[in-house]
């Protein structure tokens, strides 16, 4: 019984000073919480932003795109995302949500509050 | 550069908790239009001024992975960027958040006698410390005034920044390492991870000789403190001249290797028309293109903003910052005619060939109304800003000369 107490104590010695050394040399920050979110709709192009896109990026990334940009360019920037970046969407998906895309935001000015 | 097993062991814990970030994200109400802003000369350019860890309220231009850029106005405050300013970008979501300065190795293998790898203790003692003071920019800075507008982050002209950094030459740690006959470029990756099995790893490559040529830096110090954790802690690859996506933050691994790199963000990706003018017309496909590389010429006022007020019959002292790939400035010019005619600046001492270039240069109004104010830089080579805007499909490199209009009353 006094051993184990013993190998106790020492073992969370050993683990305090260890703590205290990791912890003097580790810089460990916290970002700040996401603020923007995706433009809601009742489109199923929406659902499915909401699941993939989000996976790799922020709404920020979409939601400070120029404000003319037709749906073949939403479109060919999803395939960019499908192809080059591999996100998990099919091509039909692909195209529900670049419509989506071109129906919340092109043209239309950022929500202020 | 892990191995497979464990990248898609890491990629599905990191997807499953990018999954619940994304579903408790959509119970939050954004707090948008409470937030001080800035806001850029382009549509949809209003952006958040946000405070992160160890800088000042930045301008918001993505939170994952983060992008912060530096609002224009504190490149009035001196030639030497403060850190709590520096821009910041991330292109992978899987960044790390803790660092233990003290365990962080660089493995350096590849095309070497022998492999290494070094702690920051280490590192040090390889040899005297040198120093540079050194442009890094985003190769997408100033992307937002793209015309036609292109995809990509919409950024102003602050995602720049020009500090003192202090390390080893990439030289000596290769040479330690010993390079071996038949190497073609040296790959560097850092701790920042993709998400998805499917994402490419942010690896760039330079030239072996390049790398071997004395100028890029292994930095631990920025300005003669810790580099901030998001802008590389502990150590970051410095390439003087160089746009900032070959500064690879976090630094971990170094390969040389006997062929040129292929991966998504040499062989895709931060690529320019390969012509002379590195450029293109809107919706026409680019036959040939070309890693982007070097820093081109670039002139700013900093002393003014567009839209400030000057009393008509004043002299007033403008002042500014001009920089390029090293080619050193030679000459900044104003104009207030449309670049009619051409007023030279007076340089500052110069803080090195790949540093910010300070300049002034004593302005009156000769008339009241909107004023557009002009500024060129040229330097050794010869080198000049062009006039007109050139246009490439990623919004890359912009270097045109500046108008900063101003009302004269």
């Amino acid at each position: 019984m006094k051993q184990l107490n013993g190998t106790h104590i020492v073992a969370s010695f050993i683990l305090l000073i260890s703590t205290a050394l990791v912890s003097a040399e580790t810089l460990t920050i916290k970002l700040p919480a996401e603020t923007v979110k995706l433009r809601s709709s009742t489109m199923a192009g929406y659902t499915l932003a909401t699941q993939r896109c989000l996976i790799c990026h922020s709404a920020d990334y979409i939601e400070y795109q120029p404000p003319a940009m037709p749906e073949k360019k939403w479109l060919a920037e999803v395939n960019k995302m499908q192809h080059a970046y591999g996100a998990p969407i099919t091509d039909d998906e692909a195209k529900q949500i670049a419509a989506y895309l071109a129906s919340a935001y092109t043209g239309k000015a950022a929500p202020t509050q | 550069m892990k191995s497979d097993d464990k990248n898609t062991m890491l990629n599905r814990r990191e997807f499953l908790q990018g999954m619940s970030m994304v579903a408790a994200g959509l119970a939050f109400t954004p707090l948008r239009g409470q937030a001080a802003t800035e806001t850029l000369d382009f549509g949809n350019g209003t952006r958040e001024l946000v405070s992160y860890p160890q800088k000042r309220p930045l301008m918001l231009i993505t939170a994952r992975p983060p992008h912060l850029e530096t609002p224009f106005s504190t490149f009035n405050e001196g030639v030497v960027t403060p850190n709590d300013a520096f821009f910041v970008r991330y292109h992978l979501a899987n960044m790390p958040t803790a660092i233990d300065g003290e365990q962080h190795r660089l493995k350096i293998s590849g095309l070497v006698n022998k492999t290494l790898s070094l702690s920051l203790a280490e590192l040090k003692k390889l040899g005297e410390p040198v120093e540079v003071v050194a442009v890094n920019q985003c190769a997408g800075n100033s992307r937002g005034f793209s015309a036609p507008r292109v995809f990509g982050a919409q950024l102003g002209n602050g995602s720049m920044g020009n500090a003192k950094w202090t390390g080893v030459p990439l030289k000596t740690v290769l040479e330690h390492a010993g390079v071996q006959a038949g190497a073609k470029q040296v790959t560097f990756n850092g701790l920042d991870n993709p998400l998805m099995s499917g994402t490419p790893d942010f690896i760039k490559a330079l030239d072996i000789d390049h790398a071997l040529s004395g100028e890029p830096l292994i930095a631990w110090a920025m300005n003669d403190t810790d580099i901030p954790f998001l802008n590389g802690y502990p150590i970051k690859l410095i390439v003087p001249g160089y746009f900032g996506t070959y500064w690879i933050k976090h630094l971990s691994e170094i390969s040389v290797i006997d062929h040129g790199f292929d991966g998504f963000f040499m062989k895709t990706a931060y690529r320019l028309p390969d012509n002379d003018c590195e450029c293109s017309a809107a919706g026409i496909a680019l036959a040939k293109t070309k890693p982007i590389t070097q820093l081109k010429i670039r002139s700013f006022i900093t002393s003014l903003r567009a839209g400030d007020t000057l009393r008509y019959g004043e002299t007033i002292v403008l002042r500014g910052i001009a920089f390029d790939g090293g080619g050193g400035i030679a000459a900044v010019d104003i104009s207030d005619d449309g670049g009619q005619h051409w007023q030279a600046s007076t340089l500052s001492k110069s803080l090195g060939k790949y540093s910010f270039q300070e300049w002034q240069a004593s302005w009156k109004p000769k008339e009241k109304g909107t004023i557009a104010l002009q500024v060129r830089a040229r330097n050794r080579l010869g080198e000049q800003q062009p006039a007109v805007s050139t246009w490439n499909p990623s919004g890359y490199a912009r270097n045109v000369i500046e108008t900063t209009p101003v009302l004269v009353v």
